[in-house]
């Protein structure tokens, strides 16, 4: 595997086959985030408590992907030549969110399982998160290029939208639901 | 050694046409001025995706397949080499 595979791996999978495996790192991220109490209650946000149903970590997770392919597809409708497919929007985009597992993941270690507000376990567990953000950031730009088949100005300003969007209606949406 | 066709003037950079036809085998020679088609104007990576689409009875599944990359990069390319194609048609 080389690294630009790590960074975009949709020029090798995209469709069917990236949702499959999206599908799979969603639902193994739900459950880890349930067992070690990660909400990622926005696209940009984490927070850290042990007090919710499963179905709560599932609406968090579902609602974050979803809003941004949405916002992502319907940019690509507007604004590209090709004729996209929406499999590969919501295959890729679903793909580009695996490495928000790292972050739960590491809490599943006993030593950050609970800890106390401003320790070195917080700083850690927020810088991997804040590490996995952008790799996902960048998978997701990545994504969207290539399901797209966007570029320059019209990418990068319609990828800020996107994200801006998604975060407020993820927000409003996980407000209304939970 | 893979001659690759020379497609813009070194000196001046216009495009190039075809002067002189040459048959191997009696050495007969037609001298003319003729235009390169469309497809040998493009880069030679296009002119080997149009030959391996066209093999693959022009399914972008099958191209993709048969290349190992995702079906939207197989896509993203043939609309590049569409947009070459279109701009080589207005330039001429």
């Amino acid at each position: 595997m080389n690294n630009r595979f790590l960074y975009n791996p949709f020029t090798k999978i995209a469709g069917i086959k990236s949702f499959i495996i999206g599908i799979a790192g969603l639902i193994i991220t739900t459950f880890i985030c349930f067992i070690t109490g990660t909400h990622f209650n926005g696209l940009l946000n984490i927070d850290f408590a042990k007090d919710s149903p499963f179905w709560v970590y599932l609406i968090e997770n579902l609602s974050n992907w979803i809003f941004i392919s949405i916002f992502l597809h319907l940019s690509g409708l507007i604004l590209s030549k090709s004729k996209i497919r929406v499999i590969d929007t919501l295959g890729t985009s679903l793909l580009a969110r695996i490495p928000l597992i790292i972050a739960p993941l590491t809490r599943t270690i006993p030593i950050f399982q609970s800890f106390i507000i401003q320790s070195w376990e917080m700083y850690f567990i927020t810088g991997l998160y804040l590490a996995s953000l952008i790799w996902t950031i960048i998978l997701l730009f990545n994504a969207f290029r290539i399901s797209c088949n966007l570029r320059y100005e019209k990418l990068i300003i319609s990828f800020i939208i996107s994200m801006l969007l998604s975060e407020v209606c993820t927000k409003l949406a996980l407000k209304f639901l939970i | 050694m893979n001659k690759r066709l020379p497609l813009k003037c070194p000196s001046c950079e216009n495009q190039l046409q075809v002067q002189q036809l040459h048959c191997e085998k009696c050495e007969t020679v037609v001298t003319g001025i003729y235009s390169l088609p469309v497809i040998s104007q493009l880069p030679i990576e296009d002119q080997r995706f149009i030959l391996d689409f066209v093999k693959a009875s022009g399914s972008l599944k099958i191209t993709a397949q048969n290349m190992k990359l995702s079906y939207p990069t197989v896509r993203n390319i043939l609309d590049d080499i569409i947009n070459r194609i279109n701009l080589l048609d207005t330039n001429e």
